[in-house]
């Protein structure tokens, strides 16, 4: 029996076997480095944002000459939520090119909860291994339909007058005559490293450095046993004479 | 429902109510799912340090008094603290509270540590016979493996003053200022001066366990005078036991020192000195040289040299067999060219400390070297540095049965731990009697027991000596006022009459002498102790950069997660290799459900209800429970609510109770209350710890909450129900209603690393295993 995909548990949810089994054998893994290189990327920033309430968001891309792979994206969300009470994850994807619009399932996907966004300025680094890809080809960074009136993901516009397509149900796409801001990233496995993803995004961790190389911040994503419910934690790591003196 | 930050730890406990069909504490999974808020405590700095002067040992036990002991501050941060605390029969788990200062009364608690019995027991180098707190502790060697240097001291009693006088050593002149030893229960004399004249007389000097010094026994003379400066040992053979004195060097003369070396049997039983013969030379003579002996080698360190113009720093040893000395081999030379210093040789290192150079410029250094079996000596390795400089006049330093040495000068008693494993950190330091000539320590009457003698000319002291475990408890607090009045909280958390906690008394402990006070179990009144009394605790803040050579401030001692939800403790060694020895953690768990009645499975229990009625229901049940309580209001009155029955409960500070309850209010309900009333000791209501909640409607909702305890209350009752004037259709239905201590017992274990040697030697790692030892 293999050991079971990470699990959080919800409060009034029954208790499963595979909630302990999961802490008793190794998890399959993909780690995403900090040395990982641009491959493509809109960054001009343009005038607005598109509100992800109601409205599957997506932008287009295309592989490096050589890029089969995708380590990580930066994506210019900036939800107005910051709670998951208030908004549910981001659920972002990559996904194949048909008819100039994103095409069946999404090739990786990972949920990002609101509480994670504020740690970053502008772009928030996501975790996205995905490999198999083609090169030179084009592909399309989505973000799903989530939030209401109130709270909602805005992806900020790039400068570009096409680019970006829209959908209401992530069935039916209508290309838009504007972009929106993006970095996409290969698979290079060099520096420190900066993500773990496991069992397909089912949890994983960003983990950022100081000028001496030693953690400074350790958040953490798991998802729960029912759709959109996760556990997730973010700790900062103080250091006096290079020796931890809290985490907090 | 999200879940997030990560939930503290807590340990789960079976047989825990509610839900039988849920995850009522999903939070059990997902602690592991994210990391802990988290201080690491280092072994940091002495911030408060007890000197104390002597008083009864394991005078206060906690099976019926809380303990508290006030401070003042020094600094703003404090990372642990270390208790003096002998376990006796199991011991028990141990509350540790930081209070701040209420009317001289221990106040508000600002950080607080429950540390379980296993730590104290695994930890412990001794430990007392299971018996009533009535009597005092007959203590017995733990052997336990991690009962390091570290963890224990040994601490002095109550000095007692005996006249004696010493004969005559000629007309007029009766001191025994020559060079002294001690070995079994005897002291040795050798030599004496008065003013240009140096005598040859030996004497023996019987002393028992109990305080009794004996008239000195003259013994046969030295082959040659000594004035006090040659080096006197006693050397014991590993295998027959028999007892060899040795006199090395020295000055027989006013114009030259010596490398005459002579040996004499020494009869432990009737302490007669046998006819001294000489023996093998030392390589140079020399004076003003340490001694020490080890598994049938003697060691001669340092000295003056022989033109008198310079200290050496060579060491000489030589193996004593059937009392003869063949041939003396040179060792590793020590650090520092200097004489007069104390030198001990203490579970298996030569330990080396204080003395002056040629110039008289006083140290505080302390070397220690491993002895290898074949005598010869590793690297000398910098130690704690003794608070002040010592010159030695040539005592022996107790070794209080290879588990700390000892020097008397100044008005102090220095005292640092030693173990297989190293040393403590630093040394210890008591008011000492006025110093002696001479010093000597019998064993005592029980384990970890022993009486000092510190001998002068006409009276001799007597304090009774006790191997003290000492349990360190990470309490981290920062952002403390310098100067303020703090206190440290002690209370007993289970036990039982033959197993409980002890600690010890002292005097003059503390700047300002604060004194301890007690609180009677089951009562609300702290009484002050006898003026200047207290308990020798210990007080050290969180830094970890300190760059004195020697100290190991640096190292990472606890971790401290959750508020003390969880905690751990690392046992390392003080030797170079730091190597891991042991690892013991804690975490909380839930406390076990108080009141009788938690559900109304079985009926309405003692549970009863104030404007409005109770009853047993089947129409709202939460889980697979088939009946709950149902509270109807009257209507009109400002609450409703269900009362449980009168629960003992421990009066503050550092006390407080979680009241947990599922509640279902087909309406909705936006002031629904889980309430802990607290009474005195007579039932009258003294405050309430409350909340309110927002119950949606028809919905199964847990509320919880935690309540600090009034200092006077000894009663609790639960609340349950709505505030805001309830109607009478605004019904309630609860389920699995219960409180408990806050403060539960913890899941601990104690883990022992296992390796193939001990340091200095080969293939240390890596290690072999691990034995769960609790």
């Amino acid at each position: 029996m293999t050991t079971p995909t990470w699990l959080a548990a919800t409060t009034g949810q029954a208790a499963q076997a595979g909630q302990i089994n999961q802490f008793l054998g190794a998890h399959s893994s993909a780690l995403v480095y900090s040395g990982a290189v641009v491959q493509s990327s809109q960054t001009t920033v343009g005038s607005g944002s598109v509100a992800s309430n109601g409205l599957w968001i997506a932008q287009q891309f295309t592989t490096g000459a050589s890029q089969t792979a995708i380590g990580r994206v930066d994506i210019d969300l900036q939800p107005t939520g910051v709670t998951g009470a208030q908004l549910s994850p981001a659920v972002i994807g990559i996904y194949a090119n048909s008819g100039g619009a994103p095409s069946g399932s999404a090739l990786v996907s990972t949920l990002v909860p609101a509480e994670y966004f504020p740690m970053f300025g502008a772009y928030t680094y996501v975790p996205m291994p995905v490999s198999g890809l083609t090169a030179n080809t084009v592909y399309w960074l989505v973000v799903q339909a989530a939030g209401n009136a109130t709270y909602y993901y805005p992806w900020i516009k790039s400068n570009q007058t096409s680019g970006a397509s829209t959908s209401p149900d992530g069935v039916t796409w209508t290309a838009q005559s504007y972009g929106l801001l993006y970095k996409v990233y290969d698979d290079t496995a060099a520096g420190s490293v900066l993500f773990t993803w496991e069992d397909s995004g089912a949890r994983w961790t960003y983990t950022s450095s100081n000028a001496q190389g030693t953690p400074s911040t350790l958040s953490e994503y798991t998802a729960a046993q029912v759709a959109g419910d996760y556990v997730f934690s973010s700790r900062n790591f103080a250091y006096t004479n290079g020796l931890l003196t809290s985490v907090s | 429902m999200v879940t997030s930050p990560t939930p503290a730890w807590s340990a789960a406990r079976s047989g825990l109510l509610g839900d039988t069909g849920a995850v009522d504490a999903s939070a059990q999974i997902n602690q592991f799912l994210g990391t802990h808020p988290n201080s690491p405590i280092y072994v940091g700095n002495s911030i408060l340090t007890p000197v104390g002067g002597g008083s009864t040992a394991w005078q206060y036990h906690l099976d019926a008094y809380d303990i508290d002991q006030p401070f003042t501050m020094s600094g703003t941060t404090i990372g642990r603290v270390m208790v003096p605390m002998l376990p006796v029969g199991d011991g028990a788990d141990l509350i540790v509270s930081l209070c701040a200062d209420s009317a001289g009364n221990p106040g508000t608690v600002i950080t607080q540590t429950l540390i379980p019995a296993s730590w104290i027991k695994q930890l412990a180098a001794v430990e007392g016979v299971a018996g009533p707190s009535s009597e005092s502790p007959t203590t017995q060697y733990t052997n336990s493996p991690l009962a390091t240097a570290q963890f224990y001291n040994v601490y002095m009693g109550t000095t007692t003053l005996t006249n004696w006088s010493f004969p005559n050593i000629a007309p007029g002149f009766s001191q025994p200022n020559g060079s002294q030893t001690y070995v079994n229960n005897y002291i040795i004399t050798t030599g004496a001066i008065n003013g240009t004249t140096f005598y040859n007389n030996v004497f023996s000097i019987a002393f028992d366990a109990i305080g009794n010094l004996s008239q000195a026994i003259p013994q046969p003379g030295m082959p040659e005078v000594n004035n006090g400066n040659s080096a006197t040992g006693a050397v014991i053979d590993p295998t027959t036991g028999d007892v060899t004195l040795v006199v090395a060097g020295g000055r027989p003369s006013l114009s030259g020192i010596t490398a005459n070396v002579y040996t004499a049997a020494f009869d432990t039983g009737t302490g007669v000195v046998s006819s001294w013969t000489a023996q093998a030379a030392l390589p140079q003579p020399l004076e003003l040289a340490g001694i020490a002996s080890w598994n049938g080698y003697v060691y001669v360190i340092d000295g003056v040299n022989s033109a008198i113009t310079a200290d050496i720093n060579t060491v000489y040893y030589a193996q004593v067999q059937n009392g003869q000395i063949t041939a003396w081999n040179t060792a590793s030379p020590y650090p520092l060219e200097i004489d007069s210093m104390n030198a001990v040789a203490v579970s298996g290192f030569l330990v080396v400390f204080g003395g002056e150079d040629f110039a008289g410029t006083n140290t505080t250094a302390c070397y220690y070297a491993p002895i290898n079996a074949d005598g010869s000596l590793g690297n000398w390795l910098r130690g704690p540095s003794v608070p002040q400089s010592l010159v030695d006049l040539q005592f022996a330093s107790p070794s209080f049965g290879s588990y700390a040495i000892m020097a008397v000068a100044n008005g102090q008693m220095y005292i640092l731990s030693f173990g297989p494993n190293g040393p403590d950190t630093s040394w210890q330091v008591f008011t000492a009697p006025t110093g002696g000539v001479l010093t000597a320590e019998a064993d005592g009457t029980s384990d970890g027991m022993w009486m000092h003698y510190g001998v002068y000319y006409t009276s001799y002291a007597t304090n009774p000596m006790s191997l003290t475990p000492r349990i360190s408890v990470p309490l981290p607090a920062t952002g403390l006022t310098n100067g303020a009045t703090y206190h440290v909280l002690l209370r007993q958390a289970n036990g039982s009459e033959s197993s409980y906690l002890r600690l010890h008394d002292s005097t003059n402990v503390f700047p300002g002498n604060p004194t301890v006070k007690t609180r009677t179990i089951g009562s609300s009144t702290w009484t002050a102790g006898t003026t200047g009394h207290a308990v020798p605790i210990q007080i050290y803040d969180n830094s970890n950069g300190s760059a004195t050579q020697g100290s190991s401030n640096n190292q990472v001692l606890h971790t401290w997660d959750d508020n003390g939800a969880r905690i751990s403790t690392l046992v390392r060694t003080t030797t170079p290799d730091q190597r891991l020895l042991g690892l013991l953690e804690a975490t909380m768990q839930p406390g076990p459900v108080l009141n009788q009645t938690p559900t109304f499975v079985n009926g309405l229990g003692q549970w009863t209800a104030t404007n409005g009625a109770l009853a047993q229901s089947s129409a709202q049940t939460h889980g697979s429970l088939p009946y709950s309580g149902l509270l109807t209001p009257a209507g009109g009155n400002p609450d409703a609510y269900i009362q449980s029955e009168y629960l003992a409960c421990t009066p503050g500070p550092g006390s407080s109770y979680t009241v947990t309850a599922w509640v279902y209010s087909p309406t909705g309900w936006s002031a629904v209350f889980p309430n802990l009333n607290f009474y005195d000791a007579s039932k009258t209501f003294i405050s309430s710890g409350a909340a309110s909640f927002n119950v949606p409607a028809a919905t199964w909702t847990q509320i919880t909450a935690t309540y600090p305890v009034p200092d006077t209350a000894l009663y609790l009752t639960i609340d349950i129900g709505e505030s805001s004037t309830p109607a009478a259709t605004n019904l309630l239905y609860v389920s699995a209603a219960t409180v408990q201590d806050a403060l539960g017992p913890q899941l601990s274990s104690v883990m022992q690393i296992n390796y193939s040697s001990t340091w200095p030697g080969s293939n240390l790692w890596p290690p072999t295993g691990v034995t769960v030892l609790a």
